[in-house]
């Protein structure tokens, strides 16, 4: 009996060893499980306190930093600028200085050109002139000419109508006179006709 | 020796006194003939009256004489001078050149004034076309001043 007892002592033990545990095991999980629970809540927290905290450094390291950077890289566009613009006069004065330049001694060139075109046309122009002017005298001559020449015809013509009704007495002393004026060779050949 | 009358002055004229005088030289007398006005003018001009044979036979001498020795000229003319004009002429020529010239006077109205005579080696032109030829390029030179 006694080893029944104890048997069942024991096993009473046992069992309530194993209660226990089951128990200490019930409670360790439950435990473990709420521990972990919370556990897992604090992670979670911590998790979005750190990721809001992180999110929010961030975003104050990323608007300091952008604020950084927009200054900077105002200061480097105004540096740039300021550069660009300067080395932009500069060269845009040399530029203008050099095309300045070429254009006075392109101006100058052409003027000269010119005035040499101008002087060749100049002395083109007064020997064409020159010609003209002796071709148009040539061309008045020779027109007079032609028109004295139909004159004077017309004033023979004329004449020669006039002196026609010139009778003999009107004519006689300009034959009288043109013989006396040649009364010597006149005589001469009379007197070898003898 | 006798003269020409001025009236007498071409050799045609001569001719026919030539010819006149040697019918007259044929008859016995001239009276009662009629004659030429040459014949009369030339018998006027020396002085004979009455012509007789021997005064006929020395004016055809005469005439004949002077048909072969009489120098003639030509005288071209514009226009015709009458019988005075001509007779003038004739004496003025006989005065200056000699007193037995004959003159041949031809009418050219193409002259239009002046003359043109011709001896029996040169030809002397004062006609006015001649003239108005010749100085044309006078005239052309004096319109051309004008």
């Amino acid at each position: 009996m006694t080893i029944v007892i104890f048997i069942l002592v024991a096993s009473a033990v046992i069992l309530l060893v194993l209660i226990c545990i089951l128990v200490a095991q019930h409670f360790y999980e439950s435990t473990q499980k709420k521990s972990q629970k919370n556990s897992q809540q604090d992670t979670a927290s911590l998790s979005r306190q750190a990721k809001a905290e992180a999110q929010e450094r961030f975003s104050a390291t990323l608007t300091k930093e952008t604020l950084a950077l927009e200054k900077s890289l105002q200061a480097q566009a105004q540096s740039i600028e300021s550069t660009f613009t300067k080395q932009l006069n500069d060269m845009t004065t040399t530029q203008l200085k050099a095309y300045d330049q070429a254009l006075a001694t392109v101006l100058q060139k052409t003027l000269e050109q010119l005035q040499g075109v101008t002087l060749k046309g100049e002395q083109q122009r007064k020997v064409a002139e020159q010609a003209l002017e002796a071709e148009a005298a040539k061309s008045k001559k020779a027109a007079q000419e032609v028109v004295d020449k139909k004159v004077a015809e017309i004033l023979v013509s004329y004449l020669a109508e006039v002196a026609g009704d010139l009778d003999y007495q009107q004519q006689k002393d300009y034959l009288f006179k043109s013989l006396e004026a040649n009364k010597d060779a006149i005589k001469k050949d009379i007197e070898r006709s003898v | 020796m006798y003269k020409l009358p001025s009236t007498i002055y071409t050799k045609s004229q001569l001719r026919q006194l030539q010819t006149e005088l040697n019918q007259l030289s044929s008859l016995r007398t001239a009276k009662n003939i009629v004659l030429s006005a040459n014949l009369q003018d030339l018998a006027t001009h020396n002085g004979l009256k009455d012509l007789n044979t021997a005064l006929v036979k020395k004016l055809l001498t005469f005439v004949e004489s002077t048909l072969q020795k009489a120098p003639e000229i030509s005288l071209s003319l514009a226009s015709l001078p009458n019988v005075e004009e001509r007779s003038e002429l004739v004496s003025w020529l006989r005065g200056k050149f000699n007193a037995q010239l004959m003159l041949h006077i031809i009418i050219q109205p193409e002259l239009l004034a002046g003359c043109m005579l011709r001896t029996d080696s040169n030809v002397y032109d004062w006609s006015l076309r001649t003239a108005l030829e010749s100085n044309q390029e006078k005239l052309v030179a004096r319109l051309a001043h004008v």
